[in-house]
């Protein structure tokens, strides 16, 4: 019975939630806080998310940046040793927990510093993207007409066409080096088609239901409907679309980062991967070169799925009961 | 669905391929890059000018692209190129042309995208399809979550520890590459045996991956067909149970996977072509990231022009022989 | 009732339910969607079962077809057919006497019918699955047949059913449900999607092809007043029990239990003559949750009639008319005014 609990809880407040559709601004802010207690899923997602980012950012802190630098500690070192360098003529050493490449930087500098680079890459392309997407869905789904048809017929090109393809050739012309958050916007050009979707189709559905008729009946304007009534409701789907638009930038960021293409100079996990590459580590089995960034990036992208996994019973309540 | 309908389907297909080609014109003009004068600082950076070449590639170039020409017409003959296939020569491998270039690893991709493709797409919906069934074996459901927490990395990054577990660890299979350096391609027995060996790691990381993707989403359509009012009055006809599982079951719940998979298929490639990059596959992402290194603006646009054709005929080819699998999409007018 | 009861009356039963009891076992405790519920129809005979939504009807017809769903499942009874018990069989016998002895007709013919194949081959696989090895030659006579006795053009076997009306895609149900001849036929709401028009067409057929092969039907409903004029004896259920059986005829003039009495008040019927016009009425107050029933008898909050001890016991279904000098059998009622 006690494995069951989680489930009944889930079932009864998702009743509540649902006769009390657009009840409150207030409840509805605080309803994620009551869901998480049960949804192990979510909380899991959440928890190790938020782990991986502490990690990077406070973990980086107690880095000497000068490791992340090619050149500066003996090459190839396995894990373990205390490395020797020099900045500024000036003789440090450090204990090299995870070794060093093949271009003389220690990894353990480097994944600490890289985390936080690309998990700031994948939330600022999919925040940007998420707001495009969004606005499009609310304006789309709201008015729709010529635009709202635009909108979606380019997007449901956009989605069928390899994005990491239009970005290589972006990047190769452009050719100028590009920093993080230059990445971060080139790439949201390309996630905000399945935001629009997703928001656009839940905008039709909701406009249809009885609450936001009433709620226009009785005189609200167009924007009070929106930000009281639809935009609470679709909280869940939101914040199930910005994980996966998260995971998606993430994915493009690593992979325009593994074709060469990515910010130079910045040690991104993408970057160590590439050079990783570059360098033959896995087929000259230097492990600890590119173990800690896939790993870093496995936890990330775990995290994100299972915040998309235990999201999907509140954005799709229908499919809770066959978990 | 309508004839209406197949017509504009056509339409959407040239109008993707158009846009892809008139991108690869427009954006080196808009960045102003001129490919030879890369390519030139290039060769000159590493002291490797050849000039018997160069005098005759500059001289290619001027004509091919007709730079002294009016913007529109460089424009109609760029798209009139591109729509016969003909991207020039490439400016790494001159004077080889671009398209022979491309027709090297073309083959290798194919294959590899197609047969990870189908095989991911039986085993994941296999998978997701047993794990909704209530009379299967309970070891699937076991299987679920592993194969779930795979699916959440990216194909390449996979592929890395594959390299370091299978191939150079355990040395069950070469270390990348597409075929044993020395042998030549032919078309005996064994360079295909030699190739296969070759394909297996990059493959199954392709695989491995997807799986979990194409078993999320027939789970969820097979737990929806079992809620359906067919199957209970399959059920009430007393219709075996395999049959209740493959012909209302599956049958149905195939259907949305076909198109979600026409609708992933971009990412499919992208992922392929990195997986290439990790192995030193000689498909077309590995040549990819030559023309990257090399500056090689002729075989850069020429490839992903073809990747983006590619990714939009096999969308429309999918979505031509849709209605021989639903029959409730038909594209001819009703009679 | 027991099967005594009916070797006294000297009829031989098509269909003999006996305590009848299904429960759906969720966290927050057991729900009886149904609880003792006893019936039986004569060979040839139409039984009509009646209630709100949530009464217990639907669960009851989906029992008897052994279709209950975990976390619902089949607590007690028995319903025989021919001296067999469909509830004790193993899975595979109830699989075989699925179609042969017993057949469903279902509801929301709209959805019932498998999408993506042709008609012909959804009449053919449930006999398929049955040991009848036919000819694909004899598959075809018969699926021809079968429309052909539902009022189908034999064209229709080689469609989909996208392509056919709500009122054809049901007459395959029936045909489906016909196919191998069985002793009872349950038709769940068959009509609910459907037009009056085609609504009172389908019954026909269904009456029709009844009378031709003898078997039972147990028809599913809400609506009385369709139901009151294809049936012979009516069972009516609140709250997952069954609370007054009879005739149609004792019910409609004489309904003993104050439910039935609203139920049959509230219909736009011509049949109580003794009614003023105007003097429609709904029941009021709405059905119990099943999560929490209330004490005794379910019915007392919403009983004009309560006593004081209705809230502490509950009663039995007892013969309250026994009217065999007219040979129209007994009338039960589950009430303790009686």
């Amino acid at each position: 019975m006690t494995t069951a609990q989680p489930e009944s809880q889930g079932s009864m407040l998702d009743t509540t939630i649902e006769h009390q559709e657009g009840s409150g601004f207030v409840r509805s802010l605080l309803a994620p806080f009551r869901w998480m207690r049960a949804y192990p899923t979510l909380w899991a997602g959440l928890f190790l998310l938020a782990f991986m980012v502490l990690f990077g950012i406070v973990g980086s802190q107690f880095v000497d940046p000068e490791l992340a630098r090619a050149g500066t500690v003996e090459i190839d070192l396995s894990p373990g040793q205390t490395v020797e360098y020099r900045v500024k003529g000036e003789d440090r050493s450090a204990f090299s927990v995870l070794g060093t490449d093949s271009q003389g930087r220690d990894v353990w500098a480097v994944t600490m510093l890289g985390t936080p680079l690309t998990i700031y890459v994948g939330f600022l392309a999919a925040l940007i993207g998420m707001t495009i997407g969004t606005v499009l869905g609310f304006i789309g789904g709201f008015y729709g007409g010529i635009v709202d048809n635009f909108f979606k017929s380019f997007a449901d090109m956009l989605i069928t066409v390899p994005v990491l393809m239009i970005l290589v050739v972006v990047a190769v012309t452009l050719k100028s080096s590009i920093d993080v958050t230059q990445q971060a916007l080139i790439i949201s050009a390309f996630v905000w088609m399945w935001p629009l979707r997703t928001i656009r189709a839940q905008v039709l559905s909701m406009r249809e239901r009885a609450y936001i008729s009433v709620a226009q009946i009785s005189g609200a304007n167009t924007l009070e409907v929106i930000f009281l009534e639809m935009l609470p409701n679709l909280l869940p789907f939101l914040a199930a679309s910005l994980a996966t638009a998260v995971a998606t930038a993430m994915l493009t960021t690593i992979g325009m980062d593994a074709l060469g293409l990515g910010p130079q100079n910045q040690p991104t996990l993408g970057n160590t991967i590439y050079w990783a590459l570059f360098y033959s580590a896995p087929f000259r089995g230097i492990w600890w070169w590119w173990t800690p960034p896939v790993l870093a990036l496995a936890l990330v992208f775990g995290s994100l799925y299972l915040i998309t996994a235990g999201l999907d019973p509140l954005a799709n309540p229908r499919l809770r009961r066959q978990g | 669905m309508t004839a209406e309908y197949l017509l504009r389907r056509i339409g959407v297909f040239f109008l993707v391929i158009w846009g892809a080609a008139t991108f690869n014109f427009i954006l080196p003009r808009i960045a102003d890059v001129n490919p030879i004068e890369e390519r030139m600082s290039q060769l000159a950076s590493r002291g490797a000018v050849t000039s018997g070449n160069t005098e005759a590639m500059i001289k290619h170039f001027e004509k091919r692209f007709g730079l002294d020409k009016p913007l529109l017409e460089q424009y109609v003959r760029y798209i009139w190129n591109f729509a016969r296939f003909d991207f020039g020569f490439s400016i790494a491998f001159f004077p080889t042309q671009v398209r022979s270039v491309i027709s090297q690893a073309l083959p290798w991709t194919l294959v590899l995208v197609t047969m990870s493709s189908l095989i991911y797409m039986f085993l994941g919906m296999a998978l997701g399809a047993l794990v909704a069934w209530p009379g299967a074996s309970r070891a699937f459901k076991l299987l679920f979550p592993p194969i779930m927490a795979l699916s959440a990395i990216p194909y390449y990054l996979v592929g890395i520890a594959l390299i370091h577990f299978f191939a150079f660890q355990l040395e069950w299979f070469p270390l990348g590459g597409g075929y044993t350096v020395g042998s030549s391609p032919g078309w005996d027995f064994d360079f295909y045996l030699d190739a296969a060996k070759h394909a297996i790691l990059p493959a199954l990381s392709i695989i491995l991956v997807s799986i979990g993707f194409s078993a999320i989403g027939m789970r969820g359509m097979m737990v929806t067909t079992q809620g359906e009012d067919y199957m209970l009055l399959a059920e009430a006809k007393g219709a075996k149970s395999w049959r209740l599982f493959a012909w209302y079951g599956v049958r149905n719940a195939m259907l949305p996977q076909i198109t979600s998979f026409a609708l992933t298929l971009g990412h499919v490639v992208s992922g392929v072509i990195l997986v290439e990059v990790v192995f030193g596959y000689p498909g077309i992402g590995t040549m990819l990231l030559q023309s990257i290194r090399n500056f090689d603006y002729t075989l850069l646009y020429g490839i992903v022009y073809l990747v983006i054709l590619s990714i939009a005929l096999a969308t429309l080819i999918l979505d031509l022989i849709y209605p021989r699998l639903d029959p409730r999409i038909t594209y001819a007018p009703r009679s | 009732m027991s099967a005594e009861t009916h070797a006294n009356t000297g009829h031989s039963v098509a269909l003999d339910v006996n305590d009848l009891g299904v429960s759906y076992f969720t966290s927050s405790g057991e729900i009886k969607a149904a609880d003792g519920v006893s019936f039986s129809i004569l060979p040839g005979k139409r039984m009509g079962l009646v209630g709100e939504s949530g009464s217990g009807k639907t669960t009851t017809a989906l029992a008897l077809m052994r279709l209950i769903k975990p976390p619902g499942c089949i607590t007690k009874g028995s319903a025989v057919i021919d001296g067999i018990d469909l509830l004790s069989l193993s899975e595979e016998e109830m699989r075989t006497a699925k179609l042969s002895q017993i057949a469903l007709v279902p509801q929301g013919a709209m959805n019932s019918l498998n999408p993506v194949a042709k008609v012909k081959n959804q009449i053919i696989d449930g006999l398929r699955d049955h040991d009848a090895q036919h000819s694909a030659s004899q598959y075809r006579e018969l699926v021809t047949e079968l429309l052909d006795k539902v009022g189908l053009n034999r064209q229709v076997g080689d469609m989909y059913p996208h392509e056919l009306s709500g009122g054809m895609k049901q007459r395959v149900t029936i045909a489906i449900a016909i196919s191998m001849g069985p002793k009872v036929i349950i038709a769940d709401e068959p009509t609910s999607a459907l037009d009056v028009v085609v609504q009172r067409q389908i019954m026909e057929t269904l009456a029709e092809l009844q009378d031709e092969l003898g078997a039972a039907i147990l028809l599913i409903g809400h609506d009385i007043g369709l139901m009151a004029q294809f049936v012979d004896t009516l069972g009516v259920m609140y709250a997952g029990k069954l609370v007054e059986t009879g005739t149609l005829r004792q019910l409609l003039r004489e309904p003993k239990h104050p439910y039935t009495q609203m139920l049959i008040d509230s219909l736009p019927s011509l049949e109580r003559k003794d009614r003023k016009r105007g003097d429609l009425r709904g029941i009021p107050g709405t059905a119990p949750s099943l999560y929490a029933l209330p004490s005794g008898c379910p019915f007392h909050p919403r009983c004009p009639q309560a006593m004081e001890i209705c809230p502490s016991e509950e009663p039995l279904l007892k013969v309250v008319n026994d009217d065999h000098a007219a040979n129209q059998g007994e009338q039960q009622a589950a009430c303790l005014l009686y």
